[in-house]
């Protein structure tokens, strides 16, 4: 059995009376490279959080690099590379005063690396970071992450209000960061193409559990989309396994998970012979998973 | 850790003008304002001065290094290094305190540098005034650390935020010891021991709030409350309970004091007159005065005069009971030189410091006066063993104070030529004359002195006055001639010696002492002293009659005395309620093993039963409230008998709030953070899956909790809501 970077075991989060993360279990070998996905409020950021130790878990455990979260110590720290949502940065400093304020702190840290990484954001190493623009501070914060050379690299929606350029030359300086294979990588974020692009493994949360954990082949193979033509108001539709269900007109389409005979019978019940099962896509799939509840509310008003 | 260094000191280094601006603008001020004499600088201004701006330049420092990272992302980005947090504190603690010191110090320091400058030779100055200054910006740094506190701790502005803020006030506190260092230095010792340990409960409190961490919301799993931060809230609430009490007591509507003083009738009958006085919002108003002679049994000497012929008698003065420091010249009266000018005359240490003020009140030093030369300054003198006291009469006001001193100014500027007088003092060995212009010190008078006092020469026929001594054990009464200020001053002869029956020397120095004299055969003494405790008081006469000595004593009568009690206990009550019952039980025992109980018995003892038990009550509730152990909460039930009704607030403000949820196995509430049920022991149960869950067989996560996993058929639909 492969060592584990990441272990949560029956991890849950309440803020005040309210759960925000339910009793997600989930563990992730080192060499993997996951994304994690979900709506804003799902939950993604709140375990990130209490697997970096900054938040308590209500119930359950988790562990980075074999050592509870909550006990991490600068050694265990200095072994784990963590980009925070927005990208905070000692904006009265120079890129060079980060940088050398960062390798006090990393003892192995690749001024090469940091150096190459800056190159590919455009940024130059005397500017003062409170006057680069978000792309810019992006990439800064990359750096100083990667540049520590992390055995595992947690990224909390590193793309966040990126522009296509910088969007680029993040996957970029990832892609790269992930080559020698042994690295271990956790990515939140909103970006599809960009999760499809670079993990090998996605995991979906929502309502603060999570509901799938899968590798993007297999997460594709068990779901199929069907359309029909349908009169019926969806609402009233009762079909198994149905993750979402879309109706335009009299156009109706289902993403259904391990659609079986009687989901197939049930579908023809209502739409006859305008049945037809099409390929189901990574980007068709996420949606369909996320936007559940609001594809389900949105009937409600039709 | 080097470049950690670095950036702290320039995250802190731009606060470093604030602080020095602020103290050098409230010291120019200070100084400009008593320009060009400084008779009014001493160091409990500069210290007070220096309390403030230090306590707010200190909470600020705190603020402005913690509070930001409470907010968004920057505590995960100070986290996540590998650096401890441990570290991070102990930098941040060290250069903060060096930018503290440059930005108090170097004021201080210039103005250390300037009273070595122009004093004393041109001003009652001198550098070591600023002492008292450097220590109280040390324990004020302790703000530093109650800022810490106030940042990390995740609490409500309006609730208990504030509060770490009072406990670093109770530890500045500890710098006031340093003025009454020349007095007590033992107390002044357990002041600053006091203070230091506190202020390392206080650096460890804050570091342990600091480190667990600035935003955990409830419900917390582990409040991980340490023993310090525990320390550091009781010493907040303590000291919040002393600042509400004596805000209410100053506050309370009205209470009544009674003062006592002994008037003498025309033939030295003694009478004690108590004087009423309502106090309403903090303005004392009379109300009335009551008159009754000492004792009924002297009927045998004199007839009961008219209350309207009682006049006051004259006062001792004490040489020593001057509020002398170990850091300031003292001001001791003034006189005029021989041509007129305005002498200031200052003790320091022993010796007399004698200035005179030009016509725009500059001051120059013109004598030294030691105990046996009148010198320069500089020169080497004998100091007096206390600060000797002019000699003068009590309405003979110095000059400088009734603007006299303006009239001497002369025209077109010019210098008034400068003079010198003469002036008698008193010391603790004698009776000295200082003649100025020929810088001569004599001896008029060897004698032990420890209290003096004009007598009234107006009942008199001559012009001369009399002085009559307290030596200990007698009083001796002497004719003088001429004026104890600017002009030949002569003890000639003495006139009596009053040998007193009992030990008044003693009581002499703790009482009010009252003399009335007319001839060796007829004089009376009256000492008013505190026999035992402080709230019954006797009034102790001696009286020569046709020379025959008798001795009086009375205590204060306890109807008048007790209706006053009674009258402010009532006005009191509700500001006693915040008292601790333990420290009230304490008084009321103590006054009660002292014989003079300030309490009525079962009341009292009944108010402080009634007020543990209700402190007790609430304390249960709120300890229960935060979900708190079986021990824990007797623990601080016995907390809330002892410390009272703020053990309430303590409770609350310590502990993180707790949240419940129904158990789906009993339907009690149970603590959300539990595994297992309080109540019937009962796991909580998986989440119900939604059915459309889709797990990969080779990640391990679903089975773990029952979610649904590839193969399960679960119908479900979707969650209409």
């Amino acid at each position: 059995m492969s060592k584990l970077a990441i272990e949560a075991k029956n991890l849950t989060r309440y803020f005040g009376t309210k759960p925000v993360v339910q009793q997600v279990n989930f563990t992730i070998p080192v060499g993997s490279v996951v994304g994690l996905l979900g709506l804003n409020g799902a939950g993604k950021s709140t375990i990130i959080k209490m697997l970096m130790g900054m938040l308590e878990p209500t119930r359950g455990s988790c562990s980075l690099l074999g050592v509870e979260s909550t006990s991490l110590g600068p050694n265990e720290r200095s072994r784990i590379g963590y980009t925070i949502e927005g990208h905070f940065l000692y904006s009265g400093m120079t890129v060079r005063a980060a940088e050398t304020l960062q390798a006090d702190c990393f003892p192995k840290w690749d001024s090469l690396l940091f150096q190459t990484t800056l190159q590919r954001f455009g940024i130059s190493p005397h500017e003062r970071i409170r006057n680069l623009s978000r792309g810019q501070r992006a990439g800064i914060s990359i750096a100083l992450t990667l540049s520590s050379q992390p055995e595992l690299l947690i990224l909390d929606d590193p793309s966040l209000g990126l522009d296509p350029v910088s969007r680029r030359a993040l996957n970029e300086t990832i892609l790269s960061f992930m080559e020698p294979g042994d690295r271990t990588v956790l990515l939140s974020s909103h970006m599809l193409d960009d999760i499809e692009r670079v993990t090998d493994r996605v995991m979906i949360m929502t309502e603060g559990r999570i509901v799938v954990d899968s590798s993007l082949p297999h997460f594709v193979s068990r779901l199929s989309v069907w359309t029909c033509e349908c009169s019926e108001p969806l609402d009233r539709v009762q079909i198994a396994r149905l993750v979402s269900r879309r109706q335009v007109g009299r156009n109706a389409s289902f993403v259904i998970v391990d659609a079986d005979e009687m989901t197939q019978q049930e579908l023809h019940r209502l739409g006859g012979n305008t049945v037809r099962q099409e390929e189901s896509t990574f980007d068709e799939g996420v949606m369909a998973y996320m936007s559940r509840n609001r594809s389900a509310a949105s009937l409600m008003s039709i | 850790m080097n470049a950690w260094v670095r950036k702290e000191i320039k995250d802190s280094i731009r606060w470093l003008p604030i602080g020095l601006v602020l103290l050098v603008a409230l010291i120019w001020y200070q100084i400009a304002t008593q320009s060009p004499n400084f008779f009014a600088v001493r160091s409990e201004s500069l210290f007070t001065l220096t309390w403030f701006v230090s306590a707010i330049f200190a909470t600020f420092l705190g603020l402005a290094n913690y509070l930001p990272e409470t907010w968004g992302s920057a505590r995960g980005f100070l986290v996540q290094r590998g650096l401890s947090l441990h570290r991070i504190f102990v930098i941040r603690a060290l250069v903060n305190l060096a930018v503290y010191l440059i930005a108090m110090l170097a004021p201080l320091g210039a103005l250390a540098v300037f009273f070595a400058v122009i004093g004393p030779n041109s001003a009652p100055v001198n550098p070591i005034q600023v002492v008292p200054s450097v220590i109280t910006v040390l324990f004020s740094f302790s703000f530093y650390f109650g800022a810490i506190a106030v940042a990390c701790r995740p609490c409500r502005w309006y609730g208990s935020r504030l509060f770490p803020l009072l406990a670093s006030l109770a530890i500045s506190f500890a710098a006031v010891s340093i003025l009454s260092l020349h007095n007590q230095p033992g107390a002044s010792a357990i002041g600053f021991l006091l203070g230091i340990l506190g202020m390392l409960l206080l650096v460890a409190a804050s570091r342990s709030i600091f480190l667990r961490g600035p935003s955990q919301p409830a419900p917390s799993r582990t409040p991980n409350i340490s023993i310090y931060e525990k320390f550091m809230m009781i010493a907040a609430v303590l000291v919040a309970i002393l600042l509400v009490t004596a805000f209410s007591a100053s506050m309370t509507n009205s209470y009544s004091v009674a003062y006592h003083s002994v008037q003498f009738t025309n033939k030295g009958l003694p009478w004690l007159v108590e004087s009423r006085t309502v106090v309403k919002n903090g303005y004392g108003q009379q109300l009335s005065e009551v008159k009754f002679p000492i004792s009924e049994s002297n009927e045998d000497v004199d007839s009961k005069p008219d209350v309207a012929e009682l006049v006051p008698g004259l006062s001792f003065s004490y040489p020593w009971y001057f509020s002398e420091n170990y850091w300031d010249m003292l001001y001791v009266g003034s006189c005029t030189s021989s041509d007129g000018h305005p002498l200031n005359v200052m003790g320091f240490r022993g010796l007399l410091y004698v200035y005179q003020q030009d016509a725009l009140q500059r001051s120059r030093l013109i004598a030294v006066v030691g105990k046996e030369t009148v010198g320069d300054a500089g020169v080497q003198q004998v100091p007096f063993e206390q600060i000797p006291r002019l000699l003068t009469f009590t309405y003979n006001y110095p000059p400088v104070l009734t603007g006299l001193a303006s009239s001497y100014k002369q025209p077109n500027g010019t210098r008034i030529p400068l003079g010198a007088g003469s002036f008698t003092i008193v010391a603790t060995d004698g009776i000295y004359h200082v003649d100025l212009d020929k810088s001569k010190i004599s001896r008029l008078l060897d004698k032990s002195v420890l209290a003096y006092s004009y007598l009234n020469t107006a009942r008199g026929a001559s012009d001369s006055s009399n002085l009559a001594i307290w030596d200990g054990s007698s009083i001796s009464v002497f004719r003088c001639e001429g004026q104890a200020l600017n002009g030949p001053f002569q003890i000639s002869e003495r006139i009596t010696t009053l040998t007193l029956p009992t030990d008044f020397g003693v009581k002499l120095k703790s009482g009010d002492v009252q003399f009335d004299y007319r001839d060796p055969d007829n004089w009376t003494i009256a000492i008013s002293y505190y026999e035992r405790s402080y709230v019954k008081s006797k009034v102790e006469v001696a009286r020569s009659i046709q020379k025959e000595i008798r001795h009086y004593t009375t205590s204060i009568p306890q109807s008048l005395s007790t209706a006053n009690i009674e009258a402010m206990k009532r006005e009191i009550f509700i500001p006693s309620c915040l008292v601790p019952p333990v420290l009230l039980g304490a008084i009321g025992t103590a006054t009660y093993l002292l014989g003079n109980p300030m309490h009525d018995g079962f009341g009292y003892l009944g108010f402080i039963v009634a007020q543990a038990i209700f402190s007790g009550i609430l304390a249960i509730l709120a300890a229960r409230w935060r979900g708190l152990s079986a021990r824990q909460v007797a623990s601080w039930c016995a907390g809330g008998i002892l410390i009272g009704l703020g053990t309430w607030f303590l409770v609350l403000s310590i502990y993180p709030r707790v949240f419940y949820k129904k158990c789906p196995a009993c339907n009690r509430n149970r603590r959300i953070e539990r595994e297992k049920c309080e109540s019937c022991g009962a796991e909580w149960k998986p989440i119900a899956p939604l059915g459309i869950e889709l797990f990969e067989e080779s990640n391990q996560g679903a089975e773990a909790i029952g979610q649904t996993v590839p193969g399960q058929t679960v119908p479900a639909t979707l969650a209409v809501t």
